[in-house]
């Protein structure tokens, strides 16, 4: 048994992982309705208004018992798309070695997100490389070009161009919620510049699509334009006006019109690129099976003794569920519960730490959701190589052929069977200190 | 159609929760109660404290823990297993003829390059990546303090390397070493240190090796038959305080041809759940779950039922009790009986003295001083050529502490 790890959600092929406002079904096309436009958003609203209404007039306060019905649909539709239509599959099973940028954070859906600065960059070097594009580009970040500051984001102009305080500038040129243009600019001219070094581009694969990792024609096509030459008399990225006024379709979100859309992410606080990646948690699938659940005695109550008896029964049976998940912690996050083992021994638990060099197991996709970019998610297996305390970690995946010979080392030793017999020379056993202790906890049970 | 069969089996699932949750609930509120009242009744205090961890530890199911190793002396020693400092995982070669692996490293050249191999092995059953590889020498004795860097980059920097390493396998890293010059006629010894770091590692205790050298002005350096060899080896007092160190000698060199068969021991991990808890967990469920990408890859712990959609399996259970499994291979005591009951006396005709007494008598040292210890080692007048003798002297103290040891190879003329 290679793994014994739980894991919830299954990635799939382009045109079937959508983002949610494609989804599809009762749920989605509500959700189409009320994202698409003004118009749309308000034909939704005359429309389910309108059905309300009729049940509302037909059956009095009684209509209520529709919503049972109604709400099971929508949670196993919402429960269906967010476990297995929502993430692309890119490859089935990758490795990325790098360093953790931030301790991990808890998200909604009970997923623990850990970011990662691929190797061989390092934060410093990183730095070194924003200042310098940030200054070959100076004039272009302090021209009013209301195509590189719109006047609707940055209604007082370009932002004052000051690199003493590198963190506030990054944030001054991204001031809405989603990215702005001309923070993506600066961004990829800064990507394009890290991975056109020799030797830095190890893991290129996650920061920008790469048509050698990408072979599938329909899952490249699939994937947003992440990256086009710049529109300055050199197509050079390196030189000053490093922006590609690219303009196409999103084929994930279906809408004409669109900018390069990085498939890297950005830490504004730590000023980094990186690869994000999550432990899987089943938060959303708790939340969805509560409202099966509720919807479930709503309706048996409505049909068995009436509405008040079907709200009483609905409340009712989503206090029980709540109660038995708080009685055995089912919490739905991704964190470590507390463990007895068969055989106590020591296993002291193992922090993802800011600074720690580790290596990552699991599936690279694209997740729909969030901006569209490339996760591995969920992470299958979790490797420290350097502490932030050792810190004398150097990096050995300097070209790509080094970096696939330890990636097949980590799949050989995720997806091989233990054998439950081994021979090995007397050599080695003395090596060994003629005593072995248990490894981490990713192994299948044996067959007994 | 999937969809309508995925929503049927939702809604039976929901049918089931809400036929099971009531008995469950009242049973396991009832134990919960139970519970409660056991630990009131004992109780000092109603508020005991807590602690909460603002980070959670990364899932053990995903944590893998290495065991990067190397044959280590004083492990073994401990142990008390016959040992040498011949260690069968540090081999030299001359840099200009890489794959001539000496046959032993007592009879290397000034002045001359040569590549120091080392070999890491793994004991666990997770792969171990990125093992810092260090291999230091200092002087030749018991436990001499001064260690110096191998091979050093440009800047005059210990150079270390990084290696990865199987899950049971092993893994070779490449030193480069140039001895030092010497005057003519002398010898010098070195002992080679190869040490392993790693921040993961669940056995600490089996990461430092050491390889005893000598390096000749003038090769060869060996012995003839009924040869008194006089070897004056330096012993380093580690404490402060004067003590009594005596000597013991053996003959023994690992059996690398000898092989054992071990067997996996699996370790699972549950949820730390009492009795309330685990009937609290009856809560009929349809998880998303995704298909195994190769036959049999999930535990056969669950008990679960595949449901017919794909995509998802029905359990009775809300969560899985079983967390994580931890694994190792065993069957190391008739390694260990069959080691210590090797007879490892040094052969007839051969004597060892220290200072010119029998080893057993050993000698007293002043704290933290040095001093050389002049050995003789008769050679058997009977040896044939060829014939080598892996002496392996070993230094303790008292109350049997081991202060370090050294290994001769004396090898007979042909």
């Amino acid at each position: 048994m290679p793994s014994n790890l739980q894991t919830f959600s299954t990635c799939a092929g382009p045109g079937t992982a959508v983002p949610h406002a494609r989804m599809g079904g009762l749920t989605g096309t509500v959700i189409s309705g009320w994202t698409t436009s003004d118009l749309s958003k308000a034909l939704t609203l005359i429309i389910g208004g309108g059905l309300l209404g009729i049940l509302v007039a037909t059956f009095g306060w009684a209509a209520i018992c529709f919503i049972g019905p109604l709400a099971i649909v929508v949670a196993v539709e919402i429960k269906d798309w967010y476990y297995h239509r929502r993430l692309l599959c890119i490859r089935d099973r990758d490795c990325a070695v790098g360093e953790v940028v931030a301790e991990p954070t808890a998200a909604t859906d009970g997923d623990r997100k850990l970011n990662l600065l691929l190797n061989p960059l390092r934060r410093e070097d990183v730095r070194s490389v924003l200042e310098d594009h940030l200054k070959t580009n100076q004039e272009m970040l302090t021209l009013p070009d209301p195509q590189v500051f719109p006047p609707a984001t940055f209604p007082a102009g370009p932002p004052a161009f000051d690199l003493s305080d590198l963190k506030g500038y990054m944030g001054s040129l991204d001031p809405g919620d989603s990215p702005s243009y001309v923070h993506d600019q600066i961004t990829i001219g800064l990507v394009d510049r890290l991975l056109s070094v020799p030797g830095q581009a190890t893991y290129g694969r996650f920061y920008r699509k790469d048509a050698a990792h990408i072979p599938d024609p329909a899952t490249w096509d699939y994937i947003p334009t992440d990256f086009a030459p710049a529109d300055n008399p050199t197509s050079d990225w390196s030189q000053p006006f490093a922006r590609s006024n690219w303009i196409g379709t999103n084929a994930v979100d279906q809408k004409g019109g669109q900018p390069l859309n990085p498939m890297f992410r950005f830490d504004s606080d730590h000023l980094v690129p990186y690869l994000h990646t999550e432990i899987e948690g089943h938060n959303i699938q708790i939340w969805m099976d509560d409202v099966i659940t509720a919807a479930t005695g709503l309706t048996l109550g409505c049909a068995l003794c009436g509405p008040l008896c079907g709200i009483i029964a609905g409340a009712l049976f989503w206090l029980f569920k709540k109660l038995l998940d708080w009685l055995t912690g089912n919490d739905g996050d991704a964190g470590e519960p507390d463990v007895d083992w068969a055989k106590p021994g020591e296993a002291s638990p193992v922090h993802g730490r800011s600074g720690d060099m580790v290596a990552v197991y699991g599936n690279w996709i694209m997740d729909t959701e969030h901006g569209q970019y490339f996760e591995i998610h969920p992470v299958r297996a979790y490797y420290v190589l350097s502490s932030t305390a050792s810190g004398e970690y150097q990096p050995s995946e300097k070209d790509a052929a080094e970096a696939q010979r330890r990636c097949s080392l980590i799949r050989e030793a995720e997806e091989t069977d233990r054998p439950p017999e081994i021979e090995k020379s007397e050599a080695a056993l003395l090596a060994w200190g003629l005593a072995t202790r248990y490894a981490g906890g990713g192994h299948g049970m044996p067959p007994s | 159609m999937d969809f309508f069969r995925i929503l049927i089996l939702e809604v039976w699932a929901a049918l089931l929760r809400a036929l099971f949750l009531p008995v469950v609930f009242l049973v396991a509120t009832l134990f919960r109660l139970l519970r409660l009242l056991v630990r009131l009744w004992g109780a000092r205090s109603f508020y005991p404290e807590e602690s909460d961890d603002g980070c959670p530890p990364i899932p053990e199911a995903l944590v893998r823990r290495p065991d990067p190793c190397i044959y280590s002396q004083k492990l073994l020693l401990e142990q008390g297993l016959p040992v040498t400092w011949n260690n069968p995982d540090i081999w030299i070669a001359a840099a200009a003829d890489p794959a001539a692996v000496m046959p032993d490293s007592y009879h290397l050249t000034e002045d001359t390059d040569y590549l120091v191999t080392v070999r890491v092995h793994n004991a666990s059953t997770d792969a171990a990546l990125g093992v810092r590889v260090r291999l230091r020498h200092r002087s030749w004795g018991f436990n001499v303090p001064d260690l110096q860097p191998v091979e050093t980059d440009g800047a005059g920097q210990e150079v270390s390397r990084f290696v990865d390493v199987a899950p049971m396998g092993s893994s070779l890293t490449v030193f480069h070493w140039h001895t030092d010059a010497l005057p003519p006629g002398e010898v010098k010894h070195y002992c080679l240190q190869a040490s392993l770091e790693h921040p993961l590692d669940v056995n600490p205790a089996n990461n430092v090796g050491q390889e005893n050298t000598n390096v000749y002005a003038a090769n060869p350096g060996h012995v003839t038959p009924g040869e008194v060899v006089d070897v004056t080896i330096p012993l380093f007092n580690p404490d402060r305080f004067r003590q009594a160190v005596r000597f013991e000698a053996t003959m023994y060199r690992v059996d690398d041809a000898r092989r054992h068969v071990l067997r996996l021991d699996p370790n699972p991990g549950y949820r730390r759940w009492h009795l309330d808890e685990r009937i609290a967990n009856i809560v009929p469920t349809l998880h998303p779950h995704p298909p195994p990408t190769k036959p049999g890859d999930e535990g056969p712990s669950m008990r679960s039922v595949r449901s017919s959609a794909s995509g998802y399996r029905f359990s009775l259970r809300a969560q899985r009790p079983l967390v994580a499994v931890r694994t190792r291979y065993v069957g190391f005591v008739p390694v260990r009986e069959r080691l210590r009951g090797l007879d490892v006396a040094l052969p007839g005709g051969m004597q060892v003295r220290a200072e010119g007494r029998p080893l057993e008598e050993g000698l007293e040292l002043e704290g933290r001083d040095t001093v050389g210890v002049r050995f003789t080692l008769t050679v058997p007048v009977g040896a044939g050529p060829g014939a080598v003798f892996p002496i392996n002297l070993v230094a303790k103290k008292a109350n049997g502490v081991l202060i370090g040891g050294v290994t001769l190879l004396l090898r007979v003329k042909e």
